[in-house]
């Protein structure tokens, strides 16, 4: 049976990733403004 | 009016009136970019890896994903989630591809350029009756959603709020084309990773992990089975249904054709990084609905129902409605705006050439192209306002779309094949997947449809192969 930690450990990473993710995207539109390369 | 309904339909009407009004003024401004055919449709090739990843994310982020994901962690627990993400594959995938893709087709438009010059017109025809048939049935499901929503949220009537979604959809990709989808679908991805990220931070904080743990194994201890075979079956059915989807429709070629040749594949592999945890994030939350002792009336609603519970509980009451309102109107319009935008480019460019042979006039894109989305627009309201269960048909183009995957292998990179061996393996594989999927289970169609057509693709590599055309034999 699935424990409670790798419950956790799958859940909270996941909520963590789309937080990096977001990050990332931001940053990447911020860095791809700046050089005029966004479209 | 039901006491359930989480935000009045005053303010219903006012969220979606004013974020529709944002994205057709948006739509309008950055459409007047687009001053060529390939503008309108591309975004003049020139899309960069981050407009390029958000638009391939969001897209992908659809209400399916946002509002079935919850129904699969209740269901089949912690591999009905992981199940869902490896949609996200197909985009992996196809980010490997992307080279291949652009060396073939360096001025290619469509998927049908694709398919017409590795199939001839007769794997052509059978690719735009699949693809057609997927991708509106997509569309109508879609809207139908946007309209079950606004009722559920919001008590406006369903004709009403599928009619507005859709309105809203049709007028900015109409005035903006391709420009008006990508920025938009750029604002509405940080929208949508952003709701997630609150709302999954707010169900964590008022469920301890330990405690829905606790109460899964009491109440439903089947759902953390390391070994659950519908699920582990679910979770091969999503990944080839995925790699189906993304392989052959137009929303992603189009996307391919329309990022910046050097980014391309790091946009496409950053759109699956951005997408693979979202189905999870969004998915546990129905795993609260027990701690919390909240009533699962409609299974499909589980995640706005505990959404719009915990969100209540921390004192956001209105904008907690709001929020989960924006969130989910966002999945669905940067959907149906490609959706919008990819049929019609295939209908403006491919079926008027090759069907019509009367190939748009350059001068007349604006007008044409605009007109198309219309039209589609209009079938798709038409075909929604009955309501019929159109994401029943949608669930069944899995082994359709699953029995074109081994075709578009082949066509990028093989060198010969006897192509009627393989597009038989295409119309056997759709056959044998909707078999099974009537007599067995949705959870093994899109694995029969896309085994079959295996099996016929690697005996054309083999039997009787003949050279694919050259390229010059693209001309319609």
């Amino acid at each position: 049976m699935i424990s409670a930690s790798t419950l956790g450990l799958v859940i909270v990473g996941s909520l963590f990733w789309v937080l990096a993710g977001l990050s990332i995207l931001v940053f990447l539109f911020i860095r791809e403004r700046r050089k005029k390369k966004l479209w | 009016m039901n006491d359930s309904f989480t935000i009045e339909s005053s303010t219903g009407w006012g969220l979606i009136l004013s974020l529709g009004a944002l994205w057709v003024l948006l739509g309008w401004h950055w459409g007047k970019k687009a001053t060529s055919e390939e503008g309108f449709t591309l975004a003049g090739r020139k899309v960069g890896l981050a407009l390029g990843g958000a638009t391939i994310m969001a897209t992908w982020v659809t209400s399916n994903t946002t509002m079935l994901a919850p129904v699969f962690a209740l269901k089949f627990g912690l591999w009905g989630m992981l199940a869902y993400s490896t949609a996200s594959f197909g985009l992996f995938m196809f980010a490997l591809f992307m080279p291949r893709i652009r060396e073939l087709l360096p001025d290619g438009v469509t998927a049908g350029d694709f398919f017409y010059l590795r199939f001839g017109k007769a794997g052509w025809t059978l690719f735009m009756v699949i693809t057609l048939v997927y991708s509106l049935s997509w569309l109508v499901s879609m809207a139908i959603a946007g309209g079950d929503l606004l009722e559920a949220l919001a008590g406006i009537p369903y004709q009403q709020g599928m009619s507005l979604i859709l309105m809203v959809c049709v007028l900015y990709t109409l005035f903006g084309g391709m420009y008006a989808v990508i920025g938009t679908d750029f604002i509405q991805s940080l929208i949508i990773l952003l709701g997630i990220v609150v709302i999954g931070f707010l169900v964590w904080g008022q469920v301890p992990l330990a405690k829905a743990h606790a109460h899964i194994v009491t109440h439903q201890p089947s759902l953390l089975l390391w070994v659950m075979p519908a699920a582990l079956l679910a979770v091969f059915n999503n990944l080839l249904f995925g790699f189906g989807e993304v392989f052959h429709n137009n929303v992603w070629w189009s996307r391919a054709f329309a990022v910046r040749k050097e980014v391309g594949s790091r946009a496409f592999a950053l759109a699956g990084f951005l997408w693979f945890p979202v189905p999870i994030a969004a998915g546990f939350i129905a795993l609260a609905a027990g701690p919390l002792g909240i009533n699962i009336v409609d299974e499909n609603q589980t995640g706005p129902t505990v959404a719009a519970a915990v969100l209540g509980n921390a004192g956001l009451g209105v904008f907690g409605g709001g929020l989960i309102l924006v969130v989910l109107f966002c999945s669905m319009a940067s959907s149906i705006d490609s959706l919008l935008a990819a049929t019609s480019d295939l209908l403006m460019k491919d079926f008027s050439a090759r069907v019509l042979k009367h190939p748009t006039r350059p001068e007349n894109f604006r007008k044409v192209g605009a007109g198309v989305i219309f039209l589609v627009g209009g079938v798709t309201w038409l075909l929604a306002l009955p309501h019929w269960p159109i994401i029943n048909v949608l669930f069944l183009s899995g082994p359709l779309v699953g029995s074109l995957i081994w075709p578009v292998i082949a066509g990028l990179f093989w060198e010969e094949i006897n192509r009627s061996v393989a597009l038989a393996g295409i119309v056997l594989g759709s056959l044998a997947g909707l078999f099974s999927y009537f007599w067995i289970g949705w959870f093994v169609a899109a694995l029969v449809g896309t085994g079959v057509s295996m099996l016929f693709s690697l005996t054309a590599r083999y039997i009787r192969p003949s050279s694919f055309p050259p390229l010059c034999s693209l001309k319609t």
